[in-house]
């Protein structure tokens, strides 16, 4: 009992500091755009973010894990935030919330499944293959060392094969911070945090969509249509990071899309920003997803170029300088401690294995069409993509939603280059990681059909 | 999308939802391992999860040897998921090829139990 109240405490707390840091990025105005949920669902997604990258810059300065010193520096930007007018702050207008009956069932839809999930998730411990191999395994090395270990990294390549040293910390340093506020090892309470990162989506989801598409059937609609991927609500329950890295990378577009809009709402941008950047802190693939981010701001700034205001253009330099330097500090790091990943390397790209590599595409066609008919897992969400994009294909290549249809291109593009180049047996890797993978663009792509038929009228409100 | 089509899909969307749950829980048999696992406290959660008799034989391999100490696992498949499961389980004991303790898992010679490597003293499992 005792450790459930110090759970909930945790999570309230990590809420509670990116609720701050929400605040820092959005300034006083830009707080109140956003909706009282969304602002629930973000502190959550944020305060899991920053919390991470502080306890791994502490461990690298050789600082031990304690609640005291990971909270303390909070305590400031909390006092910062509130001398800046924290308190009195409020929220979007009326909020999202007048729903009617079909609404309502809706609502009723998405929280069952949430329960669901939450329910599959604290009834087992820690358990599935990666879970343990990867990320719990790190979670428990640092849990019982009180902080990272100075021979963290080579003792991990040395003692525990396949446990991938070089990938990012975020999802074993979550752990370490729910062991350490719980003041114990419990692999079983823990997992609460992967529900809390689907649920805190959705909220966002909703939001957003609630924002851009202005029809709340609609929103509600594919926010249950997602929420109810089995693939999707599977992984909020198991403990990897694939999930959670389909979570930045979504909420990383859907805010630049939102910025997009409207440029005068800086705070989504610096949202879009600090979400691209957890998207490399997630997965080693999400340094990619964030590259995909730049592409498309980059391609809207020179589309644009002449429409953007110097000082804006500004911004967004800043923006690229200050995420591009993030991810190659980071790959200098991994690169300084010898991290290399074994089933590919940027020094896997080379011509001569590129020609080779061109004989694995019919496996990688035969795991994509298994996946696009793999109802088991996605329902028949990717045949509804494949209708959408074949029935509106005008509309998908104009405005703004372009740029998210770019972004599909390019994850398909360099998903598959990277297949081609890995080193590992094609039918093995694409198996074990095509469904996985796919997760990373599933909320994109849920997003992107819900603003192009936003405008269709296929959802009255009444 | 006209509008008779999207109720469709939306039909078609929601048998499809309830059927993969309703199949996991009844056909998979994840209701039965929920209604076992309900009551359990988290040790027998641990146990349930990992399989009663291999949580067993690792319980007994992390009370026998001592933290700082190596092992190996003989009768896991290296690699598997009840392998990785041990190496978790075991941690801060490492797993070594050549260790201070060999663990045996349902071995046709040796059965389960422990094997001192300096001692070469077996200790098997009640």
């Amino acid at each position: 009992m005792q450790n459930l109240i110090l759970l909930i405490l945790c999570i309230l707390v990590t809420g509670f500091i990116g609720w701050n840091v929400l605040y820092l990025l959005s300034g006083r105005k830009g707080f109140e755009r956003f909706f009282a949920a969304e602002k629930i669902g973000l502190s959550y997604l944020l305060g899991f973010g920053v919390i991470t990258i502080q306890m791994f810059i502490m461990g690298l300065l050789g600082m031990r894990f304690t609640r005291l010193a990971i909270l303390l520096p909070w305590v400031f930007v909390a006092a910062v935030n509130l001398a800046r007018g924290l308190r009195r702050s409020r929220s979007e207008g009326r909020g999202p919330f007048r729903f009617c009956v079909t609404d309502l069932a809706l609502i009723a839809l998405i929280a069952l499944q949430t329960c669901y999930n939450f329910f599959r998730a604290l009834i087992k411990p820690i358990e599935a293959y990666d879970s343990v191999a990867i990320y719990g395994l790190k979670a428990k090395i640092m849990h019982l060392a009180g902080g990272l270990p100075p021979d963290f990294f080579r003792a991990l390549a040395s003692n525990f094969h396949g446990a991938h040293p070089d990938y990012p910390l975020l999802i074993p340093l979550s752990e370490v911070w729910v062991y350490t506020f719980l003041g114990n090892f419990n692999d079983i309470l823990v997992k609460a945090i992967f529900p809390l990162f689907y649920l805190s989506f959705i909220l966002v989801f909703y939001a957003v969509l609630k924002r851009i598409t202005e029809n709340v059937r609609l929103s509600l609609l594919f926010t249950f249509a997602l929420a109810s991927i089995k693939q999707f609500s599977d992984y909020s329950t198991i403990g990897v990071a694939d999930l959670v890295l389909g979570i930045y990378f979504g909420a990383a577009l859907f805010y630049l899309y939102a910025w997009i809009k409207d440029n005068k709402n800086t705070q989504f941008l610096n949202i879009s920003l600090i979400f691209s950047i957890l998207c490399a802190w997630s997965k080693n693939e999400g340094i990619f997803l964030l590259y995909i981010v730049l592409s498309l701001l980059f391609l809207y700034l020179f589309s644009n170029i002449g429409k953007i205001p110097n000082r804006v253009k500004w911004h967004l330099a800043l923006y690229a300088l200050f995420a591009v330097a993030l991810s190659l500090s980071w790959m200098a790091f991994k690169n300084y401690h010898g991290l290399v990943n074994e089933n590919f390397d940027l020094a896997m790209l080379n011509i001569g294995r590129f020609i080779t590599g061109l004989k694995k595409i019919p496996a990688i066609m035969y795991e994509y069409q298994k996946q696009f008919f793999g109802f088991k897992k996605w329902n028949i969400i990717w045949i509804l993509f494949a209708f959408v994009l074949f029935k509106r294909a005008r509309t998908a290549v104009s405005g703004n939603i372009r740029l998210i249809t770019a972004a599909f291109l390019l994850f398909g593009l360099g998903y598959t280059l990277m297949y081609i180049f890995s080193a590992v047996e094609i039918a093995f890797f694409v198996r074990f990681t095509g469904s996985r993978f796919l997760l990373h663009i599933l909320p994109v792509s849920v997003f992107w059909m819900a603003v192009i038929y936003s405008g269709e009228g296929i959802c009255p409100e009444k | 999308m006209n509008k008779k089509i999207f109720h469709i899909l939306l039909t078609i969307w929601i048998i499809l939802w309830i059927n993969f749950i309703v199949r996991d829980l009844l056909k998979r048999g994840d209701l039965q391992d929920y209604r076992a696992l309900v009551t359990k406290d988290a040790e027998g959660k641990h146990a349930h999860t990992y399989g009663e008799q291999f949580y067993k034989f690792l319980k007994f391999i992390k009370r026998e040897i001592r933290e700082n100490k190596s092992y190996k696992l003989v009768g896991v498949e290296n690699l598997s998921l009840a392998h990785r499961r041990a190496v978790y389980f075991l941690y801060p004991a490492l797993e070594k090829e050549s260790p201070d303790y060999v663990a045996y898992y349902n071995d046709r010679r040796r059965g389960t139990g422990l094997l001192s490597v300096n001692t070469g003293r077996f200790h098997g499992i009640d």
